[in-house]
């Protein structure tokens, strides 16, 4: 072993509490940057095969949205498009039907044509059972909402083997039941409450009136999607429209993702700042061996690299350690934020991301640890000699100092722009100046804190001037948790103000306090028998329609506009509430979403094509709303009267899909109405519970890693208060001497340990908040517009869990100080 | 080593103190010099200075022809390291090495930077050279022991034989037996006038004990920063081991008010 690492590894063994607690700052640290690595593309992957698997074999889909759809000869030139290997038809149709011997009445079904098991070259999820066979005309598998929807919701539903009635051309004929799918995962033109049966049986007993809105292209080597779709337009002009089913998909965290490099930055700034302070105070204890060695011929070089070596192989034990925290992490990210009905990504991490992962928190440990000990190796000999420097008061550096008021100017500017990049810089930039002020800040807080509790609390003050006398020190332990607690409750108050615009999302939407939600459109009668259960005080129906507006495929929900207009609802934002509601009954006219306005530039009075079954209508925009409820496609649908949607859609636009009620007393009766006909009334307040828990899951991420932080900063709180009251021993011991109580002794200690913590975390609090409004400002979408709310609860458990966790990591400590013998201690170097 | 018009002041008092005034002095190979005087009349500032430690405001210091403050730093920690030994009056050992690693720091520190003044060693006359020097001052067995587990005057003698591992040209020594009783004391001291008489050692020594200066061939007594007297010792016939009669340079001190 070489001489200098001989003497490191002493050094490192005889603090064995501080390399551990610095070793887990930087093990903390790789475990933040490599999980975040793995659940950003565990979660990418998931995203990207979720949507390979709806787009199947499918190349290109070709969309007729009108009519009957793409007519046999237009499938058969596209099938002869150069490229193009396949072109496989969707044949839909809307049929009634029931269980086997129920009559003629039923529900409307989407009957849907399958070719080889797969439906326009996308596999359907099978849950149980299997799909019709191939060109078996007498089988069916239905979505497993089916199964209670058609019997009524009856104790009894229906069966893989039993049979299902469904009008053909022949009458009705019955199917049997031979497996049941799953939701709408398999494409964008299935829907829940579809009927999968063999094209066989398709083109035979349905083919009067089938429709088939797409057919999926399969291509050959060396097509693009491109090319192809400019060939499929050259022949058919703006009839058809052309998506590529493998474009957008999206990464799930890419929103996020400024606010998780900015957290995971943070926590990298943090865990520099453990290894700082855990380099500077061993250098700080250590200055008269520094001396020594200086002064036995040992070169600045010399030291530094002593210093160097040891903080280098602290921070080397806590890479294996923050490798597998880090995968342990990315798995617990990856299970929570995957979406209840997709797997759960696999743990995969790739060589890069955990080279990666460890050359950023070894890279910040490193810098962190070895600015100091540039300081600490240049230190006059005689200075280094000095005993007892603890006495001397420090100084605030000059240049921090100025660098402060520099670091808030740049972090003013950027917080002038909303693009997240210069906010994320601005963040940096207000925390680094809010750091290099501590020096100055620290003291004054902690002195204003401890004169608030000196009534309280005997010995506040002079524990608050001694830790205002080693200002630098204190500034640099409290800077740590400053960050992570700021981190903390920025990420909170953004949670908060998220959380809130979602809930007026919400209450605005629906105007009563239930719903009722049916796996297929319900008729008239049914919203009727419902209505009347005990304890309804009104109802109103809602039908969500997919229509042809302006060209393109738009969400249309169908809503009565009196009902809005009294039961309140839907935030009207471009004029008088009344008058707009009253509006949207008096003809073609739709209520468009902000967000939508915001895309489109559809504005009030703005008339769009529709395609309707009288033709193409013109609909009048006549009001904004702040939001509508979600379409098909992820943004929110256009809003219409519901009468007017039948008279231009005909009977598809009859009947509901759910049912807003408002109650007057338990609702016990109204859900078992609602189940007995294969419903379920959901409380208002259960779709906000919901509309939360998704927006907390994602937020969540940003709020575990900004803990994270807070766990590392508290390391080096540890560490400090540690070197506190071993430096403080001697000075206890004086005071004992002249009649200092043990127990007076003891509260002296933990005072400053809690002094410390609570100051930090006010000052975190305050620069949370402060970096809170930039963030959400830059988090604010013309549909999406959280504002600040104070996170009470999260600055509390804060607050408490801080303070507590470094007065009980002094206890041990203060207590062996406090009873070594005052002859011992005075001793004590 | 010749010093030559060293001036020190000392700016962060108010008014400054001129700690050291036009110091001149010249000590030659093999010489034992003593600087003696109150507390705070500048003689630890001018071993300071003589030791490569404390740059002066004025004059320079030259040590086997090389002027010490005209080095860079890294050289001059190199110089000191190959030519100069120091013993203070307490915290002179590394708390986390042994006794034996103690002594063979700046063997140790010269091997990690072999350059200009020094070369590698090997650890066997690394080992040796630790050993004899233990056994020359009778630290035989504590070679394995910490700092906390040997006495006061242990730790010093340990101290000495780290200052004297690399051979050093020049050895300072700021108040080494302040911290100690009499009898460890004259133990540290009698260990030093064996090492000038019979090694031929060139030693400094600061001190304001009478008894430990007249341990010395020539004593430097100083007044508010100035050498005030130059009075040579005459220990001819004299046991190393023995302890020597201050009367002479106490009558010296008398007249001097001191």
């Amino acid at each position: 072993m070489s001489d200098l690492w001989l003497l490191a590894a002493r050094a490192i063994r005889a603090r064995p509490l501080r390399g551990v607690l610095t070793a887990s700052a930087v093990a903390l640290g790789i475990a933040v940057v490599l999980a975040v690595q793995i659940a950003i593309q565990g979660l990418t992957v998931q995203a990207s095969e979720a949507q390979l698997q709806q787009a199947g074999a499918s190349s290109l889909d070709v969309r007729v949205d009108s009519g009957s759809g793409l007519a046999p000869e237009q499938i058969g030139t596209l099938a002869q498009l150069p490229g193009v290997v396949q072109a496989v038809p969707l044949y839909e149709k809307q049929v009634t039907a029931g269980p086997a011997g129920g009559g003629l009445q039923g529900d409307t079904v989407t009957l849907v044509g399958l070719q080889d098991s797969s439906a326009a070259l996308r596999s359907v999820s099978v849950v149980a059972g299997r799909l019709p066979l191939p060109g078996s005309t007498s089988e069916v598998a239905i979505d497993e909402g089916l199964s209670t929807a058609l019997t009524g919701g009856t104790d009894a539903p229906l069966q893989i083997g039993q049979g299902i009635q469904m009008i053909t051309a022949t009458g009705p004929d019955v199917f049997t039941i031979v497996g049941f799918t799953s939701g709408t995962r398999a494409g964008p033109s299935f829907t829940h409450n579809a009927v999968f049966i063999d094209d066989a049986a398709m083109l035979g007993a349905f083919a009067l009136g089938l429709h088939t809105p797409l057919v999926a292209l399969r291509f050959g080597p060396g097509a693009t999607v491109a090319a192809v779709s400019r060939e499929v337009h050259a022949k058919f002009g703006p009839a058809v429209t052309t998506y590529d089913p493998r474009a957008g998909a999206s990464a799930p965290l890419q929103d996020l993702e400024p606010l998780l490099v900015l957290a995971t930055v943070l926590s990298l700034i943090v865990g520099a700042g453990v290894t700082a302070n855990s380099a500077a105070l061993a250098a700080y204890e250590r200055r008269r061996e520094i001396g020594l060695l200086r002064a036995a011929g040992a070169s600045a070089r010399q030291v530094f690299r002593l210093f160097a070596i040891e903080v280098a192989t602290i921070a080397a034990a806590g890479v294996p350690v923050g490798v597998a925290a880090g995968l342990l992490l990315g798995g617990v990210f990856n299970s929570s934020l995957s979406p209840a009905d997709l797997a759960v990504p696999s743990l995969a991490p790739q060589a890069g991301q955990v080279a990666a992962a460890i050359a950023a928190g070894l890279g910040a440990a490193l810098i962190g640890g070895l600015l100091p000990l540039f300081a600490a190796a240049r230190l006059p000999i005689l200075d280094a000699l000095r005993p007892h420097p603890i006495s001397e008061h420090q100084r605030a550096s000059v240049l921090l100092r100025t660098a402060s008021p520099v670091l808030l100017v740049i972090a003013a500017l950027c917080f002038l722009s909303t693009a997240s990049g210069l906010v994320a810089l601005g963040v940096i930039a207000l925390l680094l100046g809010l750091v290099v002020a501590l020096p100055l800040l620290a003291p004054l807080i902690i002195s204003l804190l401890a004169l608030a509790i000196s009534p309280f609390v005997s010995g506040a003050l002079p524990g608050a001037a001694h830790l205002a006398r080693a200002r630098n020190r204190t500034a640099m332990t409290i800077a740590g948790l400053a960050i992570a607690v700021a981190t903390a409750v920025g990420a909170s108050a953004l949670s908060a103000g998220a959380l809130t615009a979602s809930d007026s999302w919400v209450s605005h939407l629906f105007a009563g306090d239930m719903v009722v939600t049916s796996p297929v459109t319900q008729d008239d009668q049914i919203a009727a028998a419902i209505g009347s259960s005990q304890g309804v005080a009104r109802f109103t129906p809602l039908r969500f329609l997919s229509e042809t507006v302006a060209g393109a495929s738009e969400g249309v929900a169908a809503v009565d506009p009196g009902a809005y207009a009294s039961m309140g609802g839907l935030d009207v934002v471009s004029g008088e509430r009344a008058t707009t509601l009253g509006a949207l009954e008096n003809g073609p006219s739709f209520l468009e979403p902000a967000g939508l306005a915001a895309a489109t530039g559809w504005t009030v009075g703005t008339q769009l094509p529709v395609q309707t079954q009288k033709g193409i209508v013109y609909f009048t925009i006549v009001g904004i709303v702040s939001h509508s409820f979600p379409a098909g496609d992820g943004g929110e649908s256009l809003v219409m009267a519901d009468d007017l949607a039948r008279t231009y859609f005909g009977s598809t636009a009859s009947g509901f899909d759910d049912l807003v009620i408002t109650t007057r007393g338990p609702s016990t009766a109204l859900a078992a109405t609602a189940t007995s006909y294969g419903m379920r009334a959901v409380p208002v307040s259960v779709i906000e519970s919901d509309a939360r828990a998704a927006l907390q899951h994602s937020i969540g991420l940003v709020l575990a890693i900004a803990l994270v932080s807070v766990i590392i900063a508290m390391l080096a709180v540890v560490n400090t208060l540690l070197v506190n009251v071993r430096q403080g021993t001697r000075e206890l011991a004086l005071l004992r001497a002249v009649g200092l109580g043990s127990r007076q002794a003891m509260r002296r200690v933990l005072t400053e340990a809690g002094l410390l913590a609570g100051a930090a975390t006010l000052i975190g609090v305050a620069a949370g908040c402060l970096i809170a409004i930039p963030m959400l400002q830059a988090s604010t979408t013309s549909t999406f517009a959280p504002g600040f709310v104070f996170p009470f609860e999260t600055v509390i458990v804060l607050l408490l869990v801080v303070v507590l966790a470094a007065v009980v990591a002094t206890i041990g400590p203060a207590r062996r100080a406090v009873r070594t013998s005052v002859l011992s201690a005075l001793r004590h170097e | 080593m010749v010093a030559t018009g060293l001036r020190k002041v000392y700016r962060v008092s108010r008014p400054p103190r001129e700690a050291i005034r036009d110091v001149s002095l010249t000590v030659g190979a093999g010489d034992f010099v003593a600087i003696m005087g109150p507390s705070g009349c500048g003689k630890s500032t001018l071993l300071h200075m003589l030791g490569g430690l404390e740059p002066p405001d004025q004059g320079s210091v030259t040590i086997q022809g090389i002027d010490v403050y005209g080095l860079q730093d890294e050289e001059r920690s190199a110089f000191r390291r190959d030519h100069i030994g120091v013993v203070f009056q307490f915290f002179n050992l590394l708390p986390t090495l042994t006794a034996a690693e103690n002594v063979a720091l700046p063997l140790r520190l010269r091997n990690e930077a072999p350059g200009r003044f020094g070369q590698k060693l090997s650890r066997q006359v690394i080992d040796e050279r630790v050993n004899a020097l233990m056994d020359q001052l009778n630290l035989h067995g504590l070679q394995g022991h910490g700092p906390e587990e040997i006495s006061g005057g242990e730790q010093q003698r340990v101290a000495l034989a780290r200052a004297l591992a690399a051979s050093p040209s020049l050895l300072l020594a700021d108040e080494p037996t302040g911290n100690l009783d009499w009898t460890s004391g004259h133990e540290v001291m009698a260990l030093l006038t064996r090492l000038c008489r019979q090694e031929h050692q060139t030693a400094v020594l600061v001190t304001h004990d009478a008894r430990v200066a007249t341990y010395a061939d020539r004593v430097l007594i100083m007044r508010d920063g100035a050498v005030v007297d130059d009075v040579a010792l005459d220990h001819a016939g004299q046991a190393a081991d023995s302890i020597p009669d201050p009367a002479i340079l106490v009558a010296r001190l008398a007249k001097l008010d001191l």
